[in-house]
């Protein structure tokens, strides 16, 4: 089990993407990494999450379009 | 009045392997609001989406890279997305048409025809055009495009901050520096006299 992000809206969007195949790497001094479900050879560059956010639901909103953009899950 | 605007801002620190101590700067104390930091990739490329409320797109997307030169000095700010140049895919997602609609338009088999010539190509089988030509053709003989009212000038900065970069090699004499500012667009020229 990964750290939860402390934003519960930021937590559900995470989730959501886990749910389609990205992966979140935590642990980080900024908080985590969100990573495409593509491989080695082609991927979308991996986004970094910031754990303190000014704005949470911006933060939320630019990761569900991240993930709606992969065109590799 | 002020709007949301979406934008991408591409840059690249060479020696950038991991994202950790940018993330750091750019969403920590004295970093930017509303902004996700993307990369690097393998050549220390990075992007930063923003969405920022500011009263127009062309200054959203100014004081963005001044608060991106702000915080990363070292970095090098290579474009703003999204890019002028495009490939059929692209301007399918962009007008909201077929792959198959768009070649046959691009190709004259269907509409008025005069499509804007293709810039040049990707790779052998890949041509690719410059948006704010291919959306101003749209908008004369199809119809709107959203977002393409910024296209012209989305090209004008992306030339601004590649000649930017390219200055140090292509510029050697003052003489050669003053003829090519005279090449310069006139509200540029007065503009920089007037900021001196």
């Amino acid at each position: 089990m990964r750290a939860r992000h402390p934003n519960k809206e930021i937590e559900a969007a995470l989730r959501d993407a886990e749910g389609q195949g990205f992966t979140v790497l935590t642990g980080r001094a900024h908080w985590g990494i969100l990573r495409c479900p593509g491989g080695p050879d082609e991927h979308c560059q991996s986004r970094s999450i910031s754990g303190t956010p000014r704005n949470p639901s911006t933060h939320a909103r630019q990761i569900r379009r991240f993930v709606t953009k992969c065109p590799h899950k | 009045m002020t709007d949301t605007h979406v934008f991408m801002v591409v840059f690249q620190i060479a020696d950038a392997r991991e994202p950790d101590e940018y993330a750091v700067r750019l969403y920590g104390d004295g970093g930017v609001e509303e902004v996700m930091l993307a990369g690097p990739d393998s050549a220390g490329v990075f992007e930063v989406e923003f969405e920022r409320v500011d009263r127009s797109f062309p200054a959203a997307v100014l004081s963005a890279v001044r608060d991106l030169e702000r915080v990363f000095p070292e970095a090098t700010i290579l474009r703003v997305e999204p890019d002028d140049l495009v490939t059929i895919a692209a301007i399918a997602e962009r007008v909201g048409r077929s792959h198959e609609s768009v070649r046959l338009l691009v190709r004259g088999e269907r509409g008025p025809g005069g499509f804007p010539a293709p810039a040049g190509k990707l790779d052998a089988k890949t041509q690719a055009w410059r948006w704010a030509e291919v959306a101003q053709w749209f908008e004369t003989y199809i119809g709107p495009v959203p977002g393409a009212e910024h296209a012209a000038f989305l090209a004008a900065v992306n030339d601004i901050l590649d000649l930017r970069r390219l200055a140090g090699d292509a510029i050697d004499t003052p003489d050669i520096a003053q003829a090519m500012a005279s090449l310069l667009p006139e509200q540029l020229t007065v503009a920089a006299r007037a900021a001196v």
